[in-house]
């Protein structure tokens, strides 16, 4: 059998290591990789030790940046009583997204998962405390997934932030606005019927 | 519901075959390892998106091929509609319905509805109860989205709460962790119970009838759904249907079992443990029925089970017979082709097609296969 030339190789090897890169894929990227413009892949190479490089996690709410304290935690004008308490980085940009949600964020770094061995102690949820401490947090919004993992996460998370005081809310099911009844899947829908409320 | 045209491509040992069926009735004969449960399997394919053989689609796309495709036409009352799955030996499934990709594979599910019997099947009564659950299972799966969903998360939220119990008793993971995945458990879970238990009411409404048609009038089958809850005496009650009442029994029994849990690593509570019981004339034919009685009681259910899923789906799904008519008395036999003859699109694989009587036959279309060619017989 015809294998690659030891470099090439190298980098298949390295790419098959990111999530859903598959040999397949790795290979068409590390083709095509070695094919591309000198200075296109220098630019690349240093995009990724730059990225990997100047990243840190924000000491107060443990979301990525660059930057300690990160801007949205120091951001004027953001309500310092409502915290919204999200699995991943990429949760907080959807939130942002909607320019609605004006308080702050904590980003746990995941979600428990026994088969995965992650407990909460696996999680941000000891920082998470320390920010509750200074009692000026009145609401902790719990935006985890709505699947088993970020459910049970979820439900630890209330049971330990309930008994200091603090309201604990979770982020409602239902209907997608602006979509027809009759296209909604019946779980939705199911969802949505059982959290409807008196108009 | 009815499949009007099959078409495959590089599956199990078919190159490329193209059949389009004209009648209700429709049998392959051919000699073993030929290609005929191969057949129905493309079609129960089109059903569920997957195999009733095999777990691993990978076993469905011929030796020497990357992909093997099966395309179909059904016809129901509503309009029919084409179904397409493409398998990839490196790379995920793709299902087509009406030409438009699907996202979620299980939308595919009642689309087609369909219900197979195979030697296997013959277990149903006496085999162990992972085999009735699954019976179960299958058949609600097929008329309710809201059970797939259950279900799905239940299997999902069992397999963490068993690792995390495991964790415990190894020292790693703390007690007090369980609790947030006992309310899920019991949510899914008793959400199950209900259904499945609402399920076996209903198909005993059919069953009695139908052991009483097989067996020549005698006996009358019952089915009862036993949830894990349940001591042998009690008799079913309509709280087993609700999912609130279901929910509080098993938080209870949670409680109760939660020692043992700890001790063995494992849940001990849920629907993974409930069972069916089948009953003629106040005896469970599990441990006291003779071999015939639990064979009748088998093609009932089977009947049965066509009933329910043409209450819930208001059409009769299609039949798969997989090697299974042989395995049977004439009388038995008779019994039930003639009971799902004429009305429902039915597929049977067999070796002697001498075995089946002639008013079968001349409502049939035959083929016989020999080596992934299929003919026609008398075209």
């Amino acid at each position: 059998m015809v294998s690659f030339v030891r470099p090439i190789a190298r980098l298949v090897e390295e790419l098959t290591k990111l999530p859903g890169i598959g040999p397949k894929t790795a290979q068409r990227l590390a083709l095509h990789i070695v094919a591309a413009p000198r200075e296109d892949v220098h630019a690349l190479a240093d995009a990724i030790v730059e990225a990997r490089e100047k990243t840190i996690y924000c000491s107060i709410c443990c979301n990525l940046t660059d930057i300690d304290p990160c801007r949205l935690c120091t951001r004027e004008g953001r309500d310092r009583s409502v915290l919204c308490v999200v699995e991943d980085p990429k949760d907080v940009i959807a939130l942002e997204r909607t320019r609605e949600y004006k308080g702050l964020y904590h980003v746990l770094q995941g979600a428990i998962s026994p088969m995965d061995g992650i407990g909460p102690q696996d999680l941000r949820i000891e920082e998470l405390l320390r920010r509750l401490q200074s009692g000026e947090i009145q609401e902790i919004i719990v935006a985890t997934d709505p699947n088993p993992e970020g459910e049970a996460t979820a439900m630890y998370l209330a049971r330990l932030i309930k008994p200091l005081g603090i309201k604990v809310t979770r982020m409602a099911h239902g209907m997608p606005v602006g979509g027809d009844l009759e296209y909604i899947d019946e779980v939705t829908l199911t969802k949505a019927l059982e959290g409807r409320r008196e108009m | 519901m009815q499949v009007r045209r099959i078409e495959l491509f590089q599956f199990r040992n078919y190159q490329a075959l193209e059949l389009a069926f004209e009648r209700m009735l429709n049998i392959f004969v051919g000699e073993n390892a030929q290609g005929k449960t191969n057949l129905l399997e493309a079609v129960y394919l089109l059903a569920l998106g997957r195999s009733y053989r095999t777990t691993s689609d990978g076993d469905l796309i011929n030796w020497d091929a990357a992909f093997a495709r099966v395309r179909g036409e059904t016809e129901r009352e509503a309009g029919g509609t084409r179904i397409e799955v493409l398998l990839r030996r490196e790379g995920p499934k793709e299902i087509k319905v009406g030409g438009e990709n699907l996202r979620r594979h299980s939308d595919l599910l009642g689309n087609l509805n369909a219900v197979v019997f195979s030697p296997d099947d013959l277990q149903l009564v006496k085999g162990s109860p992972a085999l009735r659950r699954r019976f179960l299972d299958i058949e609600i799966a097929q008329v309710s989205p809201a059970y797939r969903h259950h279900f799905t998360r239940y299997q999902r939220v069992l397999r963490q709460r068993n690792n995390l119990l495991r964790a415990i008793s190894q020292g790693f993971a703390r007690r007090e962790a369980l609790p947030d995945w006992d309310e899920q458990l019991i949510a899914d879970g008793s959400r199950i119970i209900a259904k499945r238990a609402e399920t076996v009411r209903r198909l005993s409404r059919w069953s009695r009838e139908m052991q009483a048609r097989i067996s020549g009038g005698r006996e009358e089958l019952e089915l009862v759904y036993r949830p894990f809850f349940a001591a042998p005496s009690e008799m079913p009650q309509a709280e087993w249907e609700d999912p609130q009442a279901v929910a509080e029994r098993f938080r209870k029994e949670l409680e109760a079992l939660r020692r043992d849990e700890l001790a063995r690593g494992t849940t001990l509570a849920g629907p993974q443990r409930d069972d069916i019981a089948f009953i003629v004339a106040g005896v469970d034919l599990r441990y006291f029925g003779s071999q015939g009685q639990q064979r009748t009681a088998v093609l009932a259910t089977k009947l049965s089970e066509l009933e329910f899923i043409r209450d819930e789906a208001g059409e009769y799904p299609i039949l798969l017979l997989d090697d299974v008519m042989s395995e049977l008395d004439d009388t038995r036999r008779e019994r039930f082709l003639g009971t799902v003859s004429g009305r429902i699109n039915t597929f049977i694989t067999t070796t002697n097609v001498r075995s089946f009587p002639d008013e079968i036959l001349k409502e049939a279309s035959l083929y016989t296969i020999r080596a992934g060619t299929v003919t026609p017989v008398g075209a």
